[in-house]
């Protein structure tokens, strides 16, 4: 059973619970109220609020002012900070509010010692917006007949407070309706801008503390305008090989504003632009004739516009279209040159002619075919011998004699300027002299001395040395004043034969060849030893010579290191041509152990060991 | 008297007067598109003959080289204040019949209603430059409903279309106008320094 002080106590509590703030409903009265209700404050600013105790609650006995503990979210505030106004008011300060949170409750501690809430407020810190700043609009085309006006701005630091930012434009009669920013809050757009009036434009920020406003911006619409690139752009090429036709249109009429033009292009698979000299699309116009082309090229254009007088913003660069220039007939002729084989008879060679194929920039359009042209000078009544080609090589049977063979490379439009090879009975006239080769980091530079001044051109020729296969002819001619070109594509450790021919107008010097590495490295194999003889003091050792696989450089010298086996190695140098050696002072009935080395310019590589046994008794004994 | 121009006030001039003849030359080029729109949109026949409509003021003039740039200045500042209300009205009207319907021919009116405020209020600079006080608007927002005129009886569907297509004709032709006489007013003057027919009218 509850006493009867329990009762009392109960019928408060039970009194209080009923007078609890519950401001919406509006049904049961409070004990008490705050006020500032729902304060918006400025952070960093002090802040006073009082707490009122209705009369009627008072009746309840023994509630006072002095008993109200002030709460933020449930902590105590200190009661430094309190001030009892009267018997029913007391307030709260604080000096600065960056410490208040919310809800900021007033309660009271009544007789039982229960403390009661008697009112809340919910309290927002914040700041006033800041003035916004670095206004800047900007006119986009959207399509053929629209334009719309984008603004953005700086909107200033975070106000911790719902802030709403509108951007405001007018005439100096014509007032127009805000634009409300969407989601953002640093920009706006306007559907539709109207050209040809001073429009004066400016950003408002309000929110609960106050209105910042942004210095105007005034500016003329048309001056601020991005075009739509140039539309349904189009090429047309078939006029001349170096020229085709760029054609547009303009989706900006000239009532609104005239147009200049930027064009640029590019060769397919280029990264390069190149431009069209600005100054020569810097009108109105819909079409422009781009030259100096190469022919049968593939190009890529595309084309911006902006406002002729250079005021507002360059369009987007426009989609980019293709078109292929013309056929031209091929500038060069294509670089001749021939293999004789002499090994059926002397009389009677076999004469491979080959020849490279122009490079696209030379042939200026689809080879169709090369026309070859052999005439015989030694015998003047014979008759002259045409051959239509698609490869590009031709192997002839010829009589030894003197041939002049003219090469043209032909294309839908026309023939190239003939090359012309001499093949002279004899390569009689002066060889090149002085032939020498260096190693030149991943090049290897070929090197002579002219004979006299009367060379038209050199060939020089260069193949890969293997003893399983033939060595495939590379070949390159260059004019006459070059004494030295670099090759490209030489691997290392590999040796190449290399060989040089100057040619004359009336005939060609005979080849001077020399071998050559790139990079020598040591031999991969060392020789493999052997004896063909052996007798009481002497041994005949033998042995072969690497392949050219095996050497990896010029082999400098052999040396045999042979050796007994509690005795001193023996080393002998060997000169590297030979394949034999005689080993001597031996003594007899003993065995030896024999190795040999090759050695390179870059070092050596050492062959199995061969043992042998020298002879007890000698021939004669 | 004329007086003679401050430097700054002979820049503002040729400023205000070639933004003027731009938007003249957007305004008829809106007007001509906006015609092809109106004659479909209201189903009239293209070369419907209208007679000259009470009100519209006529954009050609007898003796055009006699006018002094002042006077040229307050025809067309007279004219483009009463297309802003022709125009106004249309637009009411417009309203009334299709509701929101059509808000492509709406917008476009708006559009052009807006170039014609933006016209009257440049030739009001312009006069005012002058030292020419702007004369006040006639019969605008104050409705001297006891003094003035009655007000026109309404006109029928039909008329309200034939009367939209004369204003609009009407007001294609003062552009034209309108762009001729600013071009003769940014003329550069001779020798005494103030521009040519700047004279006061007699």
């Amino acid at each position: 059973m509850f006493s009867r002080w329990n009762w009392v106590a109960y019928g408060f509590y039970l009194v209080l619970s009923i007078c609890s703030p519950d401001a919406s409903s509006g049904l049961v009265q409070s004990c008490g109220h705050i006020i500032p209700e729902s304060p918006v404050l400025a952070l960093g600013s002090n802040f006073t609020a009082l707490c009122i105790l209705n009369e009627s609650c008072l009746d309840f006995g023994n509630i006072y002012a002095s008993q109200i503990i002030w709460k933020i979210k449930n902590r105590v505030v200190p009661k430094e900070q309190y001030r009892e106004i009267n018997r029913t008011v007391s307030s709260v300060t604080f000096n600065d509010t960056s410490s208040l949170a919310t809800p900021l409750t007033c309660n009271i501690l009544a007789d039982g010692q229960i403390e009661q809430n008697i009112y809340g407020i919910t309290v927002t810190v914040g700041l006033p917006p800041e003035k916004p700043k670095n206004l800047s609009c900007i006119v986009h085309q959207e399509s053929r007949f629209t334009y719309a006006m984008t603004c953005t701005w700086n909107p200033g630091r975070h106000t911790f407070l719902d802030t709403q930012f509108r951007l405001r434009y007018r005439w100096p009669e014509q007032i127009f309706p805000d634009c409300i920013p969407k989601d953002v809050n640093n920009s706006c757009t306007i559907d539709d801008s109207q050209f040809f009036v001073n429009t004066e434009i400016w950003v408002e920020a309000t929110n609960a503390l106050g209105k910042a406003v942004s210095d105007p911006l005034v500016v003329d619409p048309i001056d601020i305008v991005k075009p739509l690139p140039p539309q349904n752009v189009s090429i047309t090429s078939g006029l001349l090989p170096t020229v085709l036709q760029l054609v547009w249109e303009n989706w900006i009429s000239d009532a609104v504003m005239t147009l200049k033009f930027n064009i640029r292009y590019r060769i397919v698979g280029d990264t390069n632009w190149m431009e069209v000299p600005p100054e020569d699309t810097a009108s109105p116009r819909t079409s422009f004739s781009i030259q100096g082309l190469r022919p049968y090229t593939e190009y890529v254009f595309s084309i911006r516009c902006m406002k002729e007088d250079g005021v507002g913003y360059w369009s987007d660069w426009s989609e980019e279209k293709t078109g292929i220039t013309i056929e031209d007939q091929p500038s060069k002729g294509p670089p001749i040159w021939r293999i004789i084989d002499t090994s059926q008879s002397p009389a009677c060679w076999t004469v491979h002619l080959i020849w490279k194929a122009l490079k696209p920039y030379e042939a200026n359009g689809v080879i169709l075919q090369y026309e070859l042209t052999v005439r015989d000078k030694s015998s003047l009544s014979s008759p002259v011998k045409k051959y239509n080609v698609t490869s590009t090589n031709y192997t002839l049977q010829l009589r030894e004699g003197t041939y002049e063979v003219t090469l043209i490379a032909r294309n839908s439009v026309g023939p190239s300027p003939p090359s012309v090879l001499l093949i002279p009975a004899s390569n009689s006239k002066a060889p090149v002299k002085n032939l020498r080769t260096l190693p030149k980091h991943d090049k290897l530079w070929v090197g002579w001395t002219a004979p006299n001044n009367y060379v038209l051109k050199y060939v020089i020729e260069w193949c890969l040395m293997s003893s399983s296969s033939d060595c495939i002819i590379e070949w390159q001619i260059v004019l006459g004043d070059v004494q030295g070109i670099d090759l490209k594509g030489i691997k290392p450790f590999k040796c190449y034969l290399i060989t040089v021919y100057p040619l004359y107008a009336d005939g060609q010097g005979s080849g001077q060849s020399v071998k050559a590495y790139l990079k020598q490295d040591r031999p991969s194999k060392g020789p493999t030893v052997q004896t063909k003889k052996v007798g009481k003091a002497e041994a005949v050792l033998t042995w072969n010579h690497l392949t050219v696989e095996e050497q990896n450089g010029f082999i400098r010298n052999y040396t045999i290191l042979y050796k007994t086996i509690d005795g001193n190695e023996t080393v002998v140098t060997v000169d590297p041509s030979k394949t034999e050696y005689t080993l001597s002072s031996l003594t007899s009935d003993t065995l030896y152990t024999v190795r040999m080395m090759a050695s390179t310019d870059n070092g050596s590589r050492t062959g199995p060991d061969f043992t042998f046994t020298t002879q007890k008794f000698g021939k004669a004994e | 008297m004329a007086a003679a121009e401050s430097p700054s006030a002979a820049l503002r001039r040729r400023d205000l007067c070639s933004r003027g003849i731009r938007l003249a030359g957007k305004m008829r080029a809106d007007v001509v598109d906006l015609l092809d729109a109106y004659v479909e949109q209201q189903g009239l026949d293209a070369s419907a003959s209208v007679a000259a409509v009470e009100g519209v003021p006529l954009a050609a003039v007898e003796r055009w080289d006699e006018q002094t740039g002042t006077q040229r200045l307050l025809e067309n500042l007279a004219a483009y204040r009463a297309f802003r209300a022709l125009l106004a009205q249309m637009l009411e009207e417009q309203r009334e019949q299709l509701g929101e319907a059509d808000a492509g021919l709406g917008r476009a009116l708006a559009a052009v209603l807006l170039q014609v405020s933006a016209f009257a209020y440049h030739l009001e600079e312009l006069l005012r430059l002058e030292s020419r006080g702007v004369p006040g608007e006639e019969g605008d927002e104050e409705e001297e409903e006891e003094d003035g005129p009655p007000p026109p009886p309404r006109l029928s569907l039909f008329e309200q279309k034939l009367r939209g297509l004369g204003v609009l004709r009407e007001l294609a032709q003062w552009a034209v106008r309108s762009v001729r006489d600013l071009r003769q007013l940014a003329k550069p003057s001779p020798a005494t320094g103030a521009a040519p027919g700047l004279a006061e009218s007699p």
